[in-house]
């Protein structure tokens, strides 16, 4: 890991706290008034990036490359993740805010096929979101679709298979199918930058698990570091073994709590050995029956624990053989695994070691 | 700024997913042992007391052959997998009912030993053990292993036969599968009536009053067993559907062919060691390809095999055979049908 320089942000006294300024939006959010280059430079100036924790520059992919059209915007409000409610709570409290923004994301790409996709254990966000689309005429060009609630199913290549039918091939990315996705928070946060020129400063980050004291949703300016929020929810419980950023399926177990708040963090997880089992929890590994579960459960097909295995006994030429730069670490071999093996664990230090050798070697 | 209060904790570090299925081998492993129950019940009904000291003597002997391999080689107790146990079980299942005690030790250790420890445990091994087990008794005691005694519920008034043993309980005859063979052989000739008679013992083949080895008589038994590991998805469905379908076709053909000869398509199903076979033995998932296509490759592999050891080959019986075949290409079948990604061509 290592230490970084950071660096404080001091912000004078009346200036703070910033609140969320979802109410500016309402149902007469009037879209022709912006055009596609200024909304491409206000996410720019934001610094807006990919909020669902890949951290994808957004202005980059707001930009309409005439080589490589979009004809179907993906707003992604699936937040499959377990444990997290930031997304949802955001649906609900912000709706005309995110339809505002997924409007700006479909003008800045001149696409008129936005679909707002999720998943259907939420029907009152699905709700919202029809109505907020009724109330306002200017944005009946928006869908919002409802999909199948299955992990992982907020996954960029799942949901375009999900809602468009179309594969991303194997090392592409989205316009080569001729879609875009973006997360809700990304969305919001697109409104705010275009409409009222706001840098982003805060996100949502939910504190959940059963190790935490009080669980909830805040507003948290980025860059707070995670002790402080602990701290704000009543500190960590007696019974807390891990602390993660993000969720219990993809999320990063810290020993570190100063680590600050970035603009992918979605979540701080804290979990009780009840929660991730005591089997998980002791870490001790059976060795592989060859059951195939894992192979069953890999939404992108490959074969984990031939990959994993190969990794653990530094065969990394297999590994990449069988697809493993593929694998998108959603965790679920790790999960149904029998004999309690770290699959995705050795497969993404398959990758490390993999990134580690190509830096090494002259190109 | 609070004060920190987490200084005291320690807090666990590891790659994610932080949540399981809380799933274990063991458990797997138990399912198995579940579902072998009413084979087991069946078999002490039909064969009374010598089902109980085969199952006993194999299931101890594989376990402590294999507690004695860890000590050896220095490595922590697998037992608690369970898997010596579902060895010990699934080898007793295959012999016949009055097989001599010390053979059955030699054929578990030798199970435990060279079929599984000594390619480095559970996981490695690249033959079923229980199968690599019983090939080994039929190499060194095929007499042994060819004397079945009837069940202990059917009345008749055969003479009694044997290698010498005194079977005061139970008396020799011909398996269906044994009169089957000899219809084969008898192909051609005028009156030959053994097939319709292996025929008419469906209905028994299915309760299990009939010869054979301990956990094959039974269908009925073992088809509740398959049923629970299937709703459990313990194992997959594809190799058994697979290797029955594969065997049920082949079994046609000869029976269309000639029906004096050949007996009707599902008395292979019932009779002998398919059913238990396709249900707990092509199963292993060890032994067994890991890809769906490289099952159904395998499942079609073990049936045909059988099959045609069981028509055109010398011995009644292929299924131990067929999967110890099928078992050694395994590797071949998965590196054949490597799977494509989600988007890959």
């Amino acid at each position: 890991m290592g230490r970084a320089v950071a660096i404080i942000i001091d912000v004078a006294e009346d200036n703070q706290p910033i609140q969320p300024i979802a109410e500016k939006f309402t149902s007469d959010f009037n879209l022709g008034q912006y055009s596609p280059e200024q909304i491409c430079e206000a996410a720019r100036q934001a610094g807006i990036v990919g909020m669902g924790g890949a951290g994808f520059p957004t202005a980059v992919k707001l930009r309409a490359n005439p080589e490589s059209p979009i004809d179907t915007v993906i707003i992604n409000a699936c937040e499959c993740e377990p444990f997290l409610t930031c997304d949802y709570r955001m649906m609900i409290e912000w709706t005309d805010q995110i339809l505002a923004g997924s409007a700006l994301a479909g003008k800045s790409l001149s696409c008129e096929n936005i679909i707002i996709a999720i998943e259907d254990n939420k029907p009152d966000a699905i709700a919202a979101f029809k109505e907020a689309v009724r109330k306002n005429s200017a944005m009946s060009h928006i869908q919002i679709l409802a999909v199948e609630t299955k992990y992982p199913q907020g996954g960029e290549r799942q949901l375009i298979k999900s809602v468009t039918g179309r594969d991303v091939p194997v090392g592409g990315i989205p316009p080569m199918v001729k879609v875009l996705v973006t997360n809700v928070g990304t969305a919001a946060a697109i409104a705010e930058a275009v409409c009222f020129a706001n840098p982003l400063t805060h996100r949502v980050v939910t504190v959940t698990g059963g190790g935490i004291n009080r669980c909830g949703n805040f507003y948290v300016p980025i860059g707070t570091p995670v002790e402080e929020l602990i701290d704000f929810c009543g500190g960590l419980g007696e019974k807390a073994v891990k602390v993660l950023l993000g969720g219990p399926m993809m999320g990063f177990a810290i020993g570190d709590l100063s680590i600050p708040i970035t603009k992918t963090c979605g979540a701080i997880t804290v979990l009780t050995e009840k929660e991730i089992g005591k089997a998980k929890n002791k870490g001790k590994q059976t060795p592989c029956i060859r059951c195939g579960r894992c192979l069953d459960v890999c939404p992108i097909k490959l074969n984990p624990t031939k990959i994993a295995h190969a990794v653990k006994y530094d065969m990394l030429e297999t590994a990449a053989d069988y697809h493993m730069a593929a694998c998108m670490e959603c965790g679920c071999c790790s999960y149904v695994c029998p004999g309690n093996i770290e699959v995705a664990g050795h497969i993404k230090t398959g990758k490390i070691l993999v990134a580690r050798q190509k830096k090494k070697m002259p190109q | 700024m609070q004060e920190n209060q987490n200084i005291d904790l320690e807090l666990k570090i590891s790659p994610s997913p932080h949540i399981s299925k809380h799933l274990s081998t063991t458990s797997v492993m138990l399912d198995v042992i579940i579902a072998l129950v009413p084979a087991i019940i069946a078999a002490g009904i039909f064969f009374r007391i010598q089902a109980v000291v085969l199952i006993g003597t194999c299931v101890i002997s594989c376990v402590i052959s294999e507690w004695l391999c860890n000590v050896i080689r220095k490595k922590p107790n697998s037992l608690g997998d369970l898997s010596a146990v579902v060895t010990g079980i699934i080898l007793a299942f295959s012999l016949p009912p009055h097989f001599p005690y010390w053979a059955c030790i030699i054929g578990s250790v030798f199970a435990i030993v060279i079929g599984k420890m000594v390619f480095g445990g559970l996981g490695a091994n690249i033959f079923n053990p229980a199968m690599a087990g019983r090939c080994f008794l039929t190499a060194c005691f095929g007499a042994f292993i060819t004397t079945w005694t009837v069940p202990a519920t059917i009345d008749t008034v055969m003479p009694i036969m044997g290698q010498g043993q005194t079977v005061t309980q139970a008396i020799t005859q011909a398996t269906p599968l044994a009169i089957s063979k000899e219809a084969i052989k008898a192909k051609g000739e005028e009156e030959n009536s053994k097939a319709q008679s292996v025929n008419s013992m469906f209905k028994s083949m299915l309760i299990g009053s009939t010869g054979g080895c301990l956990g094959e008589t039974s269908s009925i038994a073992l088809l509740i067993g398959g049923v629970y590991m299937l709703l459990r998805k313990t194992i997959t469905w594809i190799i058994p559907v697979a290797m029955l379908m594969s065997a049920f076709v082949f079994g046609s053909i000869g029976w269309l062919i000639d029906s004096q000869a050949y007996v009707q398509p599902w008395i292979h199903i019932a009779g002998g060691g398919m059913l238990i076979g396709a249900l707990f033995i092509a199963t292993d998932p060890v032994t067994a390809p890991l890809t769906k296509k490289g099952m159904w490759i395998f499942g079609i592999g073990v049936g045909s095999l059988t099959m045609l050891i069981r028509i055109v080959g010398e011995y009644p019986e292929g299924v131990m055979f067929a999967i110890l075949l099928m078992n050694s290409v395994t590797p071949l079948i998965d590196r054949f049908t490597k799977l494509t990604p989600a988007g890959g061509k």
